[in-house]
């Protein structure tokens, strides 16, 4: 952010031997597989996470499939159950937990930060082979079988009576756990201690300290959550009397384990979309984001507050119902600064010049939609609401408000605002606004029938359901089916652009940050210079003229 | 500090910097980004082992009379060798790293030894302690069972063992309005509005084998 490049931020910085950039740096299949540049890990993160999202969707096409008819015609409830569960693992292990962080994080946190790489480029490879070996484990399990416990492994199911490959799936999210530690570790040392001369924190980018948040979770909370798949494991495997209470084992002992990751790690999932919304809304808004201190801290206080809710998944487990009390009023203490973040950009947004452009489609798209699944949080949190109305779709639609209608929003806009960037082709803009808005219209169509529906009553996890609700679940499949399409269209187009895409400039949006300073693609070292910064974050002019 | 060990051999063909890895400004950044990178470590050790902590506090809160006993069947003479093992071979590791800073290649050979001597030491006296709970069927699963000198232990210290006996069991379900709360919270709302103490919650707070002294209290009022 030198104030040189800012008065002309689409100048193209100079680059000695143009054309030589981390792509072209080697071409064989071991350039890549034992690179430790971390833009090529982030690509081989974009491609295995592809994968796996197209996985998690097969499954969640089967279930909607299934669900056309209140009657069980299509799959036998077994195999309901080992979809869903397949579907929930596969997305939330495998697709959303490492998708924005290990792919775009992991591409863009050293750009940001004026740095050559991250601190530990053989760290940042090891864990994702751990992510691959965990991903194969998870897939032999489901193409052997299946499992069928939910994601949630709830015990004493899970370790006692599943005729299912539980442990063999326990060990791949074991495992898979070790590589988001290593990513947050990698990400913690790195934004401490590897930031360019005159990068402050408080000039860092908003989407590095979401991903600082990010991070703490990710190395504090991922533990537990490896140590409770392993006693589950372990009791499955060796009647080991843990969590059953047939053997002396305390079934409730698990859902607190298992909750005080998962709720943390619901915010692994949605902070680094928020990262990637801060960055939208102001380059888009043409505007400085407005709250910079609270955006920033607002992300701090999400992963300190969100290590103490997990209870509110326990409200009708038997914890007590003092705790349930407390869980309840620290849930909506949560909900504060991610209302904080919304507000700010709101008032960034205000009496600015906003451009349309297709990753500002999905960061207003996230916008509403966060807020419903937000707002719908706090029902939740309402101990004699959520009695009423757990464990059916409401649930199951809140959640997906979130981390469809927030993360993967949150995910796609990122993906094509730094598309340039890390490809050097711009993708079709035509193309990609049909199916933003595709997107945004068949998720609405596919999942708010499941408030209503779930209001109603509807349970989660039956493959058959009372004829009244049949209406609501045929509209949520129709919309289930404009959404895998509306996904479909970015795969081709952007494979498509990588040779026919035009050619993009080193800073297609006139944004700032330290990322669009460099060529598109950036060169293997990143910078030719270390890059001084001056001035401070989003510094737009509150009116450009135009845009270049 | 592997991590820091692996990265100096990150040499990359930059002849700029033969110290330290390429990404690294400095060996300073580098040793600092190292150190950084090992709390982080232990911090996520902290909480891998957090969860079992947990899981220890609340099995020995829920079996205290189990926990009582288990104590009378451990070797406190090899637990103490086994201490005093373990708190010594810290000492000669990090005896070790200090005669490594200060280039004492000799001393920081022996020390090395030293700590592996003894973490073998370790092994071999736990495979004693190991070996005589295997041979009593002492071991965690299908298998365990209940060796006679614990049986007389228990009896010495608590009276005799009595089957849990019925009165304990009938659960007034017919009366019951609503327990949302299942069988840990205070129990279910019955209908002349007294809260029942549910017999699973009994029976989890106390060991499941009961004692001729233990007196179980049908039902408890909790003013509302
Ligand atoms: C605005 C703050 C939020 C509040 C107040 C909130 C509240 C709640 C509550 C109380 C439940 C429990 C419902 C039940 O099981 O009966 C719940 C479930 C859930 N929430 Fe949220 N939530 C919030 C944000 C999020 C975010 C950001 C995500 C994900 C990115 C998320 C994902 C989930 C998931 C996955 C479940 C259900 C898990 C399951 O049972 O399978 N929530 N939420
Ligand atoms: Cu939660």
């Amino acid at each position: 952010m030198s104030s040189e490049a800012l008065t002309h931020p689409a100048e193209p910085a100079k680059h000695a031997s143009a054309g030589d950039n981390y792509l072209t740096n080697g071409f064989s299949l071991k350039s890549w597989l034992l690179t430790l540049d971390h833009k090529r890990i982030g690509i081989l993160y974009l491609i295995s996470v592809s994968v796996f999202f197209v996985i998690g969707g097969l499954a969640a096409s089967l279930i909607r499939l299934e669900l056309i008819t209140p009657a069980g015609d299509v799959l036998s409830h077994e195999t309901y159950n080992k979809m869903f569960t397949v579907h929930g693992v596969v997305m939330v292990f495998f697709f959303l937990v490492p998708s924005i962080p290990a792919v775009l994080g992991n591409f863009l946190i050293p750009l940001m930060i004026g740095a050559r790489d991250l601190a530990f480029p053989r760290l940042n490879l090891l864990s994702w082979y751990i992510y691959i070996v965990g991903g194969l484990f998870t897939l032999t399990v489901a193409l052997t079988g299946g499992i069928d416990t939910g994601w949630t492994f709830y015990t004493p199911y899970s370790s006692m009576f599943s005729n299912t490959y539980v442990a063999m799936a326990a060990v791949g999210v074991f495992i898979t756990g070790f590589s988001s530690i290593l990513t947050g570790l990698n990400f913690i040392v790195t934004i401490h201690k590897m930031r360019a001369p005159g990068l402050t924190w408080f000039r860092l980018p908003l989407f590095v300290w979401a991903h600082y948040a990010t991070s703490l979770i990710m190395i504090l909370g991922t533990p537990v959550l490896a140590s409770t798949v392993a006693l589950v494991a372990v009791e499955r495997v060796f009647h080991i009397g843990v969590f059953d209470p047939a053997l002396g084992g305390d079934p409730i002992l698990f859902q607190h384990l298992f909750w005080f990751y998962s709720h943390p790690a619901v915010y692994i999932m949605i902070l680094p979309a928020m990262g990637v919304i801060s960055e939208l809304i102001s380059t888009f808004s043409r505007r400085p984001i407005f709250g910079y201190h609270f955006i920033a801290f607002s992300s701090i206080a999400i992963a300190a507050i969100g290590f103490l809710v997990w209870g509110h998944h326990l409200f009708v487990s038997g914890q007590s119902p003092y705790a349930g009390l407390v869980f309840s009023f620290i849930t909506f203490l949560v909900a504060v600064p991610s209302a904080i973040k919304t507000f700010n950009w709101t008032a960034t947004l205000y009496k600015s010049s906003i451009s349309w452009d297709t990753p500002m489609i999905y960061a207003m798209g996230f916008m509403g939609l966060f807020l419903i699944g937000g707002l719908t949080g706090l029902y939740l949190a309402a101990i004699a609401i959520d009695i009423h109305v757990t464990d059916t779709y409401f649930v199951v639609a809140h959640f997906h408000y979130i981390m469809v209608g927030g993360a993967v929003m949150g995910y796609l806009g990122g993906m094509h605002y730094w598309w340039p960037k890390i490809t050097g082709r711009m993708y079709p803009e035509g193309w990609a606004k049909i199916s933003a808005v595709l997107i945004f219209a068949g998720f609405n169509l596919t999942f708010f029938p499941q408030f209503i529906v779930g209001y109603w009553g509807m349970p989660r996890r039956y493959h058959t359901y009372a004829a009244e609700f049949q209406v609501l679940n045929v509209m949520s499949t129709a919309g289930a089916s404009v959404l895998g399409f509306a996904y479909a269209f970015p795969v081709f187009y952007f494979l498509w652009s990588l040779k026919y895409g035009k050619k993009a400039p080193s800073n297609p949006w006139g944004a700032t940050g330290l990322e669009w300073q460099t060529p598109s693609p950036p060169p293997t070292t990143n910078f030719d210079e270390v890059p001084v910064v001056t001035e401070e974050p989003y510094h737009y002019p509150m009116l450009e003229p135009e845009r270049v | 500090m592997s991590s820091q060990a692996l990265d100096l051999h990150d040499a990359h063909g930059h002849d700029a910097h033969g110290s330290h890895a390429h990404q690294f400004d400095d060996p300073i950044q580098q040793r600092d980004s190292a150190t950084l990178g090992m709390w982080a470590f232990l911090a996520t050790e902290v909480l891998f082992f957090g969860a079992l902590f947990v899981m220890y506090a609340v099995f020995r809160y829920r079996y205290p009379v189990m926990w009582d006993l288990g104590s009378h069947m451990l070797d406190w003479k090899l637990g103490c060798l086994n201490t005093f093992i373990l708190l010594f071979s810290s000492l000669t590791m990090a005896l070790a790293v200090q005669s490594a800073q200060l280039g004492k290649t000799k001393r920081l050979n022996i020390c090395l030894i030293l700590t592996l001597v003894m973490a073998f030491g370790f092994l071999v006296v736990k495979t004693f302690e190991y070996h005589h709970k295997y041979e009593e069927s002492v071991i965690p699963g299908r298998y365990f069972q209940v060796p006679p000198h614990a049986i007389e232990k228990y009896e010495e210290r608590y009276g005799t063992i009595k089957a849990p006996t019925a009165e304990m069991e009938p659960v007034p379900q017919a009366e019951t309005v609503y327990d949302p709360m299942g069988p840990y919270g205070p129990g279910p709302v019955m209908k002349d509005g007294h809260v029942e103490e549910t017999v699973a919650r009994r029976r989890c707070s106390r060991d499941s084998l009961t004692t001729t002294e233990s007196s179980s209290s049908s039902s408890r009022s909790i003013s509302r």
